[in-house]
């Protein structure tokens, strides 16, 4: 009796031997192992083959396939490369005019390892950009070293000027030469006063006021006139 | 790679343009008077200054000073704010300051002379015309106030020591006579000038 026949009999017709029993778990423990990716073995009976195919398409359709980490890695990095194209201007595919994009035949036949080809592009593409601008950077900091340069030599700040004492700086705001009036000077402070009666000796309060008062106007009057150009003295 | 060259030229060029032109205007600043462009020093008798300003606002300010603590019958801080004006810094040479100085001078030497200090304030009176380099209404009236401070003191002395006060009363018609002399030569000098 094949082993065939063996199958084609009736389950309830006759006990379950221990060595059918043995063989069975012998069986079940191959198809674990080849769903768990161990290889075939070498040498196999033609009906245990067609037995373990039959079983392995079962299991299969029976359970989730959950795909090797190495392999859902680079599934991931696709999509992310695929979405990052498409953001970035890449021509559209199918896949925008709402159909489901199919992979790519490099995505399901890797030439190489699928984890560097995968990582890879996506870096390249940054150590790219990256290249750009280290190549651009020394041009703009020469250019605008020399921008820098010529826009400080336009616009220099007010001069310091070195006081006699040494070591102190002062900024000192530009003067211009305005002829001098008779107002505009220090001069003795009789004219304005006049004679000193007895009566106004104490009176230097007073006097003071009004020295002050003429000297502040002689004073106004140079300073605007240093300041706005084209002033005739009064 | 032409382009890139050219650019690098261009920037190394305006760069060495600008570093050399920034070192050669340092340098023309440091060898040229800066005509018109810093503060001229001003000389004395000169234009009018901020610092002659700000010795006048003091000085303005110290009388008023002065005013308030008389009006409060405190005669000692008002001879100390009047001393205060005499030692004001002026610009060197300015005019102003001779003549700020000799009003001080003529009213502190009345404030001490109604305090009853009468040497000090001849002293006052001495020293400021003793320092005057011209003739003013200031030094007249410093002159005068020594005048009557002379009376004061041979009134006091005169029925202790008469020949004293004789002697003093001589002196004060001296100061007097000098400050006319003093104010009659300024009147001639201003009717000169104004018939010209």
């Amino acid at each position: 009796m094949s082993k065939r026949d063996d199958f084609d009999k009736p389950v309830d017709d006759e006990p379950v031997t221990p060595g059918e029993q043995a063989r069975a778990e012998a069986f079940g423990r191959l198809v674990d192992g080849l769903l768990a990716g161990d290889p075939m073995p070498p040498a196999m009976d033609s009906d245990d083959r067609a037995l373990v195919e039959a079983a392995t398409v079962v299991m299969a359709s029976s359970r989730a396939i959950e795909p090797a980490p190495e392999r859902t890695r680079r599934l991931v990095d696709q999509a992310l490369e695929a979405a990052i194209l498409r953001r970035a201007g890449a021509p559209l595919g199918p896949a925008d005019s709402g159909e489901r994009t199919p992979l790519p035949v490099s995505l399901v036949q890797p030439a190489e390892d699928p984890n560097e080809r995968s990582v890879t592009d996506v870096t390249t593409r940054r150590r790219r950009r990256s290249d750009q601008v280290a190549r651009a950077l020394p041009w703009a900091v020469a250019s605008l070293a020399a921008a820098a340069a010529i826009v400080l030599f336009i616009a220099r700040p007010p001069q310091k000027e070195r006081t006699p004492g040494g070591d102190e700086t002062a900024e000192v705001a530009p003067v211009r030469d305005v002829p001098l009036a008779v107002s505009n000077t220090s001069r003795p402070a009789d004219p304005l006063v006049g004679r000193i009666a007895k009566a106004d000796r104490s009176k230097a309060s007073e006097r003071i006021d009004l020295i002050y008062a003429d000297r502040l106007e002689g004073y106004r009057d140079l300073t605007f006139r240093r300041a706005l150009p084209g002033e005739a003295p009064r | 790679m032409t382009k890139r060259l050219k650019w690098l030229i261009l920037a190394v060029l305006l760069g060495a343009a600008g570093a050399f032109a920034s070192c050669a205007q340092d340098d023309r600043d440091e060898g040229e008077p800066k005509k018109g462009r810093v503060t001229e020093i001003t000389q004395p008798g000169d234009a009018l200054s901020e610092e002659l300003m700000l010795a006048l606002s003091m000085a303005k300010n110290l009388h008023h000073k002065a005013d308030v603590y008389l009006a409060e019958m405190k005669s000692d801080e008002a001879v100390n704010a009047l001393r205060q004006i005499l030692a004001i810094q002026f610009p060197e040479g300015a005019p102003e300051r001779e003549d700020v100085t000799l009003d001080a001078r003529a009213r502190l030497a009345k404030l001490l002379a109604s305090q009853g200090k009468l040497d000090e304030a001849l002293t006052t009176t001495d020293e400021g015309i003793k320092t005057a380099t011209r003739r003013s209404f200031f030094l007249a009236n410093l002159h005068a106030a020594r005048g009557d401070i002379l009376e004061g003191r041979a009134l006091q002395i005169e029925d202790s020591q008469p020949d004293q006060a004789k002697k003093l009363r001589h002196d004060a018609i001296q100061s007097l006579d000098e400050a006319i002399q003093i104010e009659k030569a300024l009147l001639d000098q201003r009717y000169q000038e104004r018939s010209r």
